[in-house]
């Protein structure tokens, strides 16, 4: 027989940055004290999915959960409310939306995220409030579609509570500080320039190419970017045969301002995944050894290992 | 109401033998020394099955009394009615799924999950993966723990043994398929799939149907000791499904108490009355303890308090109200009423 069952999975390693809180979140008041309250077990409020799972245990958010180690509490509950057992299952599906909290496009998406990803220690299953969904998924979608994704049926709104009992960090009636419409920019130009947040990225995206880029047009909505020089650093989907032909899109990006591409002399790091037939860009950094920011990625690149799932779910 | 179907072996003799005291600590106790390492899961799993059972006929004349399975397990005769195949299916199936769920969460070295399909294409869009219950495991172990109670071979014993088999399949009867979306922004272009024990209060629900429809056997006399009759005897059980229950005797009258038997009766008992989220059963709990019975139904007053009108307030805290709640509950209690008709049945609607 095989082994009792033990998580096994690489968590991403450990930062020596920590990324600066949110505009928005400080705004919200999310520096505020941590008010901690005494986790009490109680397993039928908790039971879900595995429910013989081992109890729910209430352990200390590390600090490379990217997305909520600075959410304004500072223990979550796992298994969390999304069903995932481990901490490493947790980093793992978390990963992904990094690169979505980093787009700003609503101040509640952080709180909302981790009160599922990572559920404060309370002696119920507390949820996010609908209007929180609601609100996050609407902002936040139109952004998501740029890069090839939906609103996921785990975080469909109407399963979310109504009433007062749901997390929420802002009164409903609070006008939303949102991005101002004209000055918005291509989604995956709109990058900051930290190594951190590169990585993070690079976990997050299909494949990642150094590449030139000889020409860019526009094609039924998109931008068309076709690549002259590709030197491959993560192929993922992409066939060897395919990457001679290779031609990228940027999703609805056809009238959007994207500064990286002003100048295309340079060469680019440039990251995607497929969706259907299509190669989209998710991120485009220059690249850009004199920047001390992207020195330190190219260093950390060499070594770090993104979670699979596959790892973390043995 | 449940039709009987009884199964007729003719020129058979049922000479009934005492049989083996039956108890957790026996449980313990006859497994070889290898096993002692479960003992701990199998003590916890019957009594899992023992908890599943006074749920499961909390609204029941019958309610799985403690008594009574400490009278009959103290040198009584121990009967072989309905009831008695109950809980004999509800331990098996608690000791099996015990075993099963601990091999799952990793609490003994020489088992784990069942990845014997692990990496095989499941279906459209989803893998097989994951850590699916090794329900073989627990049910091997199980059958040589609790089938290796029964020592006699007469129909008593071959009773249990297939009321035991019956536990076993009603845990595996009752697995599910479960899977968990991660692909990429929680999309779900990659599924991967388990089998899962269910909640064991589906295992006993399942079992509670069972017990309803359970087939009794009738051996006449004439088997026995010798060797036609033990043929016969597991002549007449193979030929029973082990999916479904199956007893020798009639119930006795449950209304009663009956010092013998171990039995309360009914008086002084709770039953349910009007609530919104009682099923149909429940709400006929008053009838069929009191009023079939022969006994009124009394009502009592009482205040409880309870939280209400909870907030929860960054960050974090859940704040609430302390309320008073008038309820009424209802009791099974002799007082002046017309004594039953000799109409009723033993055995229905315990």
């Amino acid at each position: 027989m095989g082994v009792g069952r033990s998580a096994r999975g690489r968590g991403g390693a450990a930062s020596g940055v920590l990324l600066a809180l949110a505009a928005a979140l400080l705004a919200a008041g999310s520096a505020s004290e941590y008010d901690y309250v005494s986790f009490q077990s109680d397993i039928g409020s908790y039971q879900s999915g595995r429910f013989y799972t081992k109890p729910p245990q209430c352990v200390d958010i590390p600090v490379d959960l990217r997305l909520c180690h600075n959410v304004g509490y500072k223990k979550m509950v796992l298994p969390n409310l999304l069903e995932h057992e481990t901490m490493a299952e947790v980093k793992q599906q978390a990963s992904s939306w990094v690169p979505l909290l980093n787009k700003n496009c609503h101040m509640g998406t952080q709180v909302f995220l981790c009160s599922l990803f990572a559920p404060v220690c309370l002696d119920r299953p507390i949820y996010p409030c609908r209007w929180l969904c609601e609100a996050v998924r609407d902002s936040c979608e139109p952004v998501m579609q740029f890069f090839g994704f939906y609103w996921p049926e785990m975080l469909k709104c109407d399963k979310f509570p109504e009433g007062d009992v749901c997390i929420a960090m802002t009164p409903p009636n609070t006008t939303e500080a949102s991005k101002p419409q004209g000055t918005t920019v291509c989604p995956p130009c709109d990058n900051e320039l930290k190594s951190e947040a590169i990585i993070e990225h690079l976990c997050a995206s299909e494949f990642a190419l150094r590449m030139k880029i000889k020409e860019v047009k526009k094609e039924n909505g998109d931008k068309k970017i076709v690549p002259k020089k590709k030197k491959p650093l993560k192929l993922g989907p992409i066939k060897k045969k395919e990457l001679k032909r290779l031609v990228l899109f940027l999703k609805n990006g056809a009238d959007c301002p994207c500064h990286q591409l002003d100048n295309l002399s340079h060469n680019f790091l440039i990251m995607g995944r497929k969706v259907k037939s299509q190669y989209l860009l998710t991120a485009i950094h220059k690249w850009d050894k004199k920047n001390k920011e992207f020195k330190n990625f190219m260093k950390r690149m060499k070594n770090h290992e993104c979670p699979t799932f596959q790892s973390v779910f043995k | 109401m449940f039709l009987m179907k009884p199964v007729c072996v003719l020129l058979v003799t049922c000479v009934l033998h005492r049989s083996h005291a039956w108890s957790v600590n026996n449980f313990l106790m006859t497994g070889p020394k290898a096993y002692l390492v479960y003992s701990s899961s199998v003590a916890a799993g019957a009594q899992s099955g023992i908890e599943e059972c006074k749920y499961q006929f909390a609204w029941d004349r019958w309610n799985c009394p403690e008594r009574a399975l400490q009278l009959s397990s103290h040198g009584g005769l121990r009967s072989a009615n309905r009831e008695t195949a109950f809980v004999h299916a509800i331990s098996s199936a608690g000791v099996m799924y015990t075993l099963t769920r601990n091999c799952s969460l990793g609490d003994f070295d020489n088992c784990g999950c069942d990845d014997s399909r692990n990496g095989q294409l499941g279906g459209q869009g989803w893998l097989w993966g994951g850590c699916s219950d090794n329900v073989g495991f627990g049910e091997a172990i199980s059958k040589q723990f609790v089938d290796a109670l029964e020592t006699g071979q007469d129909a008593r014993a071959a009773m249990n043994l297939h009321n035991n088999e019956a536990g076993r399949k009603a845990v595996k009867g009752t697995m599910k398929r479960t899977c968990k979306c991660h692909g990429v922004s929680g999309s779900c272009t990659t599924q991967t799939c388990w089998l899962q024990l269910p909640e064991f209060r589906e295992v006993g629900a399942h079992l509670k149907e069972k017990y309803h429809a359970a087939l009794k056997v009738d051996l006449l006399q004439g088997a026995g000791n010798s060797a036609a009759g033990r043929g016969a005897i597991a002549d007449t059980f193979r030929s029973i499904s082990t999916r479904e229950l199956v007893h020798l005797e009639d119930s006795p009258d449950y209304c009663l108490e009956n010092k013998t038997l171990g039995l309360l009766g009914t008086e002084g008992r709770e039953c349910l009355r009007r609530g919104r989220a009682l099923g149909r059963w429940e709400r006929r709990s008053c009838r069929r303890l009191c009023g079939d019975c022969g006994l009124a139904v009394e009502e009592r007053r009482a205040e409880t308090v309870s939280s209400c009108n909870c907030k929860f307030h960054w960050c974090c805290a859940v704040r609430c109200e302390q309320c008073r709640r008038r309820v009424t509950k209802y009791f099974c209690s002799r007082a002046e009423r017309p004594p039953r008709g000799a109409a009723h049945k033993p055995g229905k609607n315990s």
